[in-house]
């Protein structure tokens, strides 16, 4: 089993502030659980600092708190169904986040306080200590009846993201293999990318192709998605087709050539569309997600979900258009980055809402509808070619290392442009609508399995 | 005639309430009872190292001094915790 912490930029900030007092100090985080299978996920929602009139000592070595100073957070966190996290500093760059015994008294005398009155029936801890501009950290969760089990990985995200394993784990060094990516990011970034969970969804031209990159990148951990199966015109993009392959899943065609490049690959598919609760239900255990799907309805899921579960998602669009001699005169192609803090796909206008409901409907009902003017045709074949998915693809991941490693402009946008017909590739940023809900004010970032599942309507199958 | 006797002549008055503390359930005839009465419900009394907090559903829980009166009711719910915690290295 693996824990991971996932924490929004503003709140991540405020931890690594925290870390960086020269006095300890303490707060309770509120996340919500969720389990991913055979994971845990904590997906952090507010932070309660004890009060300044509530610390009776405060030194760069040690508390003494009052109860008023962590039992207000108690109440707060049975009204959000969240767990009570106990946090606190080892203040200074040498500073150890690991429990001492003054802290191991601390967890015996209010463990129980936490779990029962929170009403979640778990107790959770993290200690940061600074590291220059970042911090290390320390984490468990304790439940009621069970055994206490580690945080084990701290996923930030924000304008830039941040996986942090635990400060005791061992670091890897990369294998020999990717000796070429270290000397460009070096070894951290190199570990981390072969730690993550990434999920995709379409495997056709731009998802096979992300998909290859990533692997080739060093991403050990993959889900793929898609419902479709390999066609002749397929196989003029997408990577790891071949003719003898169609009529084959696209999701198992796309597996076992991802394989065949690394045998060590942790490679799960699923054949389903997104709109399915189940499928969207199985993107819960991801880090970040790559939508690659080209339908809209599908868009308005990842748009969700990059919200409630806190999962960035790296949406990819790309539409050429022909003149009526059927003449190339547009390629026109988007990379747009859904984190919290940034519009979603509907606050940029960016999913055709028509469409989306066309496409929730029966076909039956979508052709009459259709031929009563009321919804839009559907099931037309756009043109695709494999220079241009493929650019686009590279462009989507190019975006994930540029927020990982950060070596663009502090002030990252939130959505590439590319005019390839122009030469052109321009970027802007969008900011959430404010009754919307990817707004932080409406209180979904992280709101987890909350019913319903990401507070939309699902079709019964 | 005082109020309290006024309420316990009362034919709907419920001749008890039941209050938990922690995770024990009290069942207490009184209609009253202060922080130093709720104290020492439990076996053994809760000591001075831990106080007492009334839970406000929605709310901010409220700390009961030992001389504050609490008015009983059917599925009141206190709790108790340290006074003080003391972290550090």
């Amino acid at each position: 089993m693996t824990t991971t912490l996932v924490i929004p930029g503003p709140l991540s900030e405020e931890v690594a502030t925290a870390s960086r007092n020269s006095m300890e100090c303490a707060a309770v985080l509120l996340a919500r659980r969720i389990e991913a299978g055979r994971d845990v996920r904590l997906l952090a929602r507010s932070l309660h600092p004890v009060p300044p009139e509530a610390y009776i000592e405060q030194s760069p070595h040690h508390l003494l708190i009052a109860s008023q100073g962590y039992v207000p957070a108690l109440g707060a966190a049975e009204a959000d169904h969240a767990v009570p996290i106990w946090f606190h500093t080892h203040p200074g760059e040498e500073g150890a986040p690991l429990p001492s015994n003054h802290d191991r008294q601390v967890d015996r005398e209010i463990a129980d306080l936490f779990q029962l009155r929170s009403g979640s029936g778990l107790y959770g801890t993290l200690i940061a200590s600074p590291r220059g501009a970042d911090y290390v950290f320390s984490g468990e969760l304790t439940p009621e009846t069970g055994e206490t089990s580690s945080i084990d990985r701290l996923w930030v995200v924000g304008e830039r993201w941040k996986l942090m394993p635990a400060f005791a784990r061992q670091a890897t060094l990369p294998e020999a293999l990717f000796d070429r990516n270290v000397r460009a990011f070096g070894p951290a970034i190199q570990t981390i990318l072969g730690d993550l969970r990434i999920g995709i969804v379409g495997a056709g031209g731009t998802g096979s192709a992300v998909a290859e990159q990533l692997v080739r990148l060093g991403v050990r951990h993959l889900l793929l998605i898609d419902n479709d199966s390999l066609s002749e015109s397929n196989v003029t993009r997408v990577y790891g087709s071949t003719p003898g392959r169609v009529g084959q899943l696209k999701v198992e065609v796309l597996r076992d050539h991802l394989l065949a490049i690394a045998s060590d690959l942790d490679c799960s598919i699923v054949d389903g569309m997104i709109t399915t609760r189940s499928v969207a239900w199985a993107l819960r255990s991801c880090d970040l997600i790559f939508g690659c799907t080209d339908d809209n309805a599908g868009r308005l899921v990842l748009s969700r979900i990059s919200t409630y579960l806190l999962t960035p998602v790296i949406d990819v669009g790309v539409l050429l258009s022909s003149d009526q001699a059927g003449t190339l005169i547009g390629i026109d192609a988007r990379v747009t980055t859904l984190t919290p803090g940034a519009g979603c796909l509907v606050c940029r206008n960016r999913v055709d809402l028509g469409r989306a409901s066309a496409e929730m409907k029966s076909p039956d009902e979508r052709q009459r509808l259709a031929n009563e003017g009321y919804a839009p045709a559907l099931g037309r074949v756009e043109p695709a070619v494999v220079a241009f998915t493929t650019a686009v693809a590279a462009a989507a991941v190019n975006e994930l290392l540029d927020r990982l490693i950060g070596y663009g402009p502090p002030e990252r946008p939130t959505e590439t442009l590319l005019r390839l017909h122009e030469r052109e590739i321009s970027t802007n940023r969008a900011f959430p609508h404010d009754a919307h809900y990817c707004h932080q004010a409406q209180g979904k970032w992280g709101a987890g399995d909350e019913d319903p599942f990401l507070g939309q309507l699902w079709v019964t199958v | 005639m005082d109020n309290d006797r006024v309420d316990a002549l009362r034919p709907d008055r419920p001749q008890a309430f039941e209050i938990k503390i922690d995770r024990t359930n009290y069942k207490v005839r009184e209609m009253v009872l202060t922080g130093g009465e709720l104290r020492r419900l439990p076996e053994p009394d809760i000591g001075p190292d831990r106080d007492l907090f009334e839970v406000v559903p929605g709310g901010s829980d409220v700390k009961i001094d030992t001389d504050t009166k609490v008015e009983m009711r059917n599925g009141l719910r206190f709790f108790t915790a340290p006074a003080q915690i003391n972290p550090g290295r």
